[in-house]
């Protein structure tokens, strides 16, 4: 406990200087901004905040892109209360009673009550991560081959199942995922499989790229598919939080907190089903559930602290398996080990000061989200009047320099365009992009374990089934498929 | 789109993802096992993927049955704008001609000033004449040389 927060005051002390200081509140507003921008998500500002960050070191590289992650889950309720547009997937169940504040005249109070949401459920979540990394990461060294398949298995089942309309669907675009990453040198005979004799495919097909065109291009795409309507704001009122709206709903806050902090530790869910559940939670706790969607504040913090909690909580597993608990977590993951960072069970051990030095960066993210929350309403309405003509050229601008920038081959532009198509191709008919997302993350370690274990048991399946972790994972899996199966059948019938 | 077509999609999908899965086990029966580097049937590359096609083939089969089941389209069913359109056509035009065709052969300044331009003065149907091609040429140089500056000045990484 206390070796913990001597390690979180040292991690503060290191990033307390004026220049880490400065990129974390330009970073924050970078992710406020894209985050309040519609078609823009947290994935798509990550994975080119990614590429813009290459070269910066790597301790000041992951500020930004975390800054940039809370930044942006935040941002997306400026465009949910004002313009009924969610910002991000995340601030969907915000625009319920937002919006309905904001026709109300009560707009800036419901922007007071979005920004003391987001910013207590982060800090719920930091303290998760802060406590709950070291317990998950000394557990996580009990984990062998087949327990990190299943987890694999899960992570990309699950974010099939919750993250789209149709579980069938999100399952086949987990499994295209998967697929995607068996493409290059497999892991133990480095044999070319699906390379077609094309040298740049030879190496697989790189994560960044991929993520800049399924999320990047296939957004803007979609985007510009239909003219953007006028944009009409309702005039608001202070945006400065009302205490009393804290201290009334304390047990929502804290509620959806830890609803919101353990459905980020679900590999593969993300900050969409954690602002639902606790939106959910909350109607069904409250006095006054016919409030709901017609201007609830205990609806509007539920569904702002649940998903911002959500990111400390999608973090824990990245740290402590390597298994990201959301999409813009993935890309979180793929840029620390870029940077060099080993996320995964020894984390604790080689170096445990990293995850104390995140928590450390998700304060500074707070922080900027509650100086912006407080002061940069009217700069965002602005931001929300610039017309899509001129956003999607810069955006299409920057995810082609991002695609290139990771190794400097034309060819990763070439993936970004054939990502961005066949994303757009794949949403227009249903399929949601997190599973495939998340399958081409967890491809390799999917692979690499059920080959490992396979051959530590000499083909014998039983061990999956007899481990008690492992069979723990199998049965959730079991229950998750079943159900969903029996759920189809009734809806074909 | 309407719930017909929607079936009907899915259905091309379903067969699609069949066709995907039957390739891919194809493809994986067909890879090396190196049994003579005392490779066995868990070591072997194919493996993996040959698995994903079992998969995929199940999975598309269970798409295709299912849009096969469902009910008709009702009167009032809701219709999703469809994939093509004439914006979404002009966009995939200037987009593949700047990524896949300028970028790389051309200066990257002068290539982005101009697509961003061209992507502005199309697409902004408010404004008239000299004032949108103007506005429009002015934001693709602006935004050509702030890219250039920020990530090979100020972050130090190349351009294409």
């Amino acid at each position: 406990m206390f070796d913990g927060l001597l390690a979180f005051g040292h991690s503060i002390a290191r990033f307390g200087t004026p220049t880490v200081i400065g990129l974390a509140l330009l970073a924050s507003l970078v992710g406020v901004i894209i985050g309040a921008l519609p078609g823009l998500t947290a994935t798509m500002g990550l994975a080119l905040m990614t590429t813009l960050t290459l070269k910066l070191p790597s301790d000041q590289a992951l500020l930004i892109l975390i800054c940039t992650y809370v930044g942006a889950i935040y941002g997306g309720s400026r465009s949910a209360i004002l313009l009924n547009i969610p910002g991000t997937p995340a601030s969907a169940a915000s625009c319920l009673d937002g919006y309905a504040l904001a026709r109300q005249g009560l707009a800036g109070r419901a922007m007071g009550i979005a920004t003391s949401g987001s910013v207590l459920g982060t800090l719920i979540g930091m303290v998760f991560l802060a406590g709950f990394t070291p317990v998950l990461g000394n557990l996580a060294l009990k984990f062998g081959a087949y327990e990190f398949f299943w987890l694999a298995l899960f992570g990309v089942l699950i974010a099939g199942t919750l993250t789209g309309d149709d579980p069938l669907k999100g399952w086949i675009a987990g499994l295209a995922g998967l697929v995607v990453a068996t493409i290059g040198q497999e892991p133990q005979y480095a044999y070319e499989r699906f390379s077609f004799g094309l040298r740049d495919l030879a190496g697989g097909i790189q994560l960044v790229p991929a993520l800049v065109g399924a999320f990047g291009f296939a957004e803007l795409l979609t985007a510009m598919r239909d003219r953007q309507a006028p944009v009409k704001i309702n005039p608001f009122d202070t945006v400065i939080p009302k205490l009393a709206d804290v201290t009334r709903h304390w047990r929502t806050i804290l509620r959806s907190g830890l609803i919101g902090t353990g459905v980020g530790i679900v590999p593969g869910v993300g900050e969409d089903v954690a602002a639902w559940s606790s939106y959910a939670a909350a109607k069904r706790a409250s006095k006054t559930p016919e409030e709901f969607g017609k201007g609830s504040i205990d609806g509007l913090m539920a569904a702002e602290t649940g998903d911002n909690a959500c990111v400390p909580g999608a973090v824990i597993p990245v740290l402590t398996l390597a298994i990201p608990g959301s999409a813009p977590a993935a890309v979180l993951m793929a840029a620390m080990i870029i940077h060099g960072v080993r996320p995964g069970p020894l984390i604790m051990v080689e170096n445990p000061q990293f995850v104390y030095d995140v928590v450390a960066m998700m304060l500074f993210a707070t922080i900027g989200i509650l100086i912006y929350g407080l002061t940069l309403t009217k700069l965002l309405v602005q931001v929300l009047r610039v017309p899509q003509h001129l956003i999607v050229p810069i955006i299409f601008v920057l995810c082609t320099v991002g695609a290139f920038a990771i190794s400097g081959r034309l060819f990763d532009i070439g993936v970004m365009l054939a990502f961005g198509i066949g994303g757009f191709v794949l949403r227009h008919f249903g399929y949601p992009m997190a599973p495939l997302v998340l399958g081409i993350v967890l491809g390799d370690l999917l692979e690499k374990n059920l080959r490992r274990a396979l051959v530590l048991s000499d083909g014998d399946l039983t061990p999956f089934f007899t481990r008690p972790i492992s069979a723990s994972i199998a049965a959730l899996i079991a229950v998750t498929v079943a159900w969903k199966l029996w759920s189809l059948l009734r809806g074909a019938r | 789109m309407s719930s017909l077509q929607v079936s009907r999609a899915d259905g091309f999908g379903g067969a699609a993802w069949m066709a995907l899965g039957l390739a891919l086990m194809a493809g994986a029966w067909r890879m090396d096992r190196f049994e003579q580097m005392g490779g066995t049937l868990y070591t072997a590359p194919g493996l993996v993927p040959g698995l994903y096609g079992l998969l995929m083939l199940v999975l598309g089969a269970a798409l295709a049955w299912r849009s096969r089941q469902a009910p008709p389209a009702t009167a009032g069913t809701p219709a999703r704008p469809p994939l093509l359109n004439r914006r979404v056509l002009l966009m995939l035009v200037l987009t593949l001609g700047y990524a896949a065709v300028a970028v790389g052969r051309l200066p990257f300044v002068p290539a982005t000033a101009v697509f961003v331009a061209l992507f502005c003065a199309l697409y902004d149907d408010r404004k008239a004449g000299w004032r949108r091609w103007g506005g429009a040429a002015l934001a693709g140089m602006l935004t050509a040389l702030v890219v250039m500056l920020v990530f090979e000045r100020v972050f130090l990484v190349r351009l294409p």
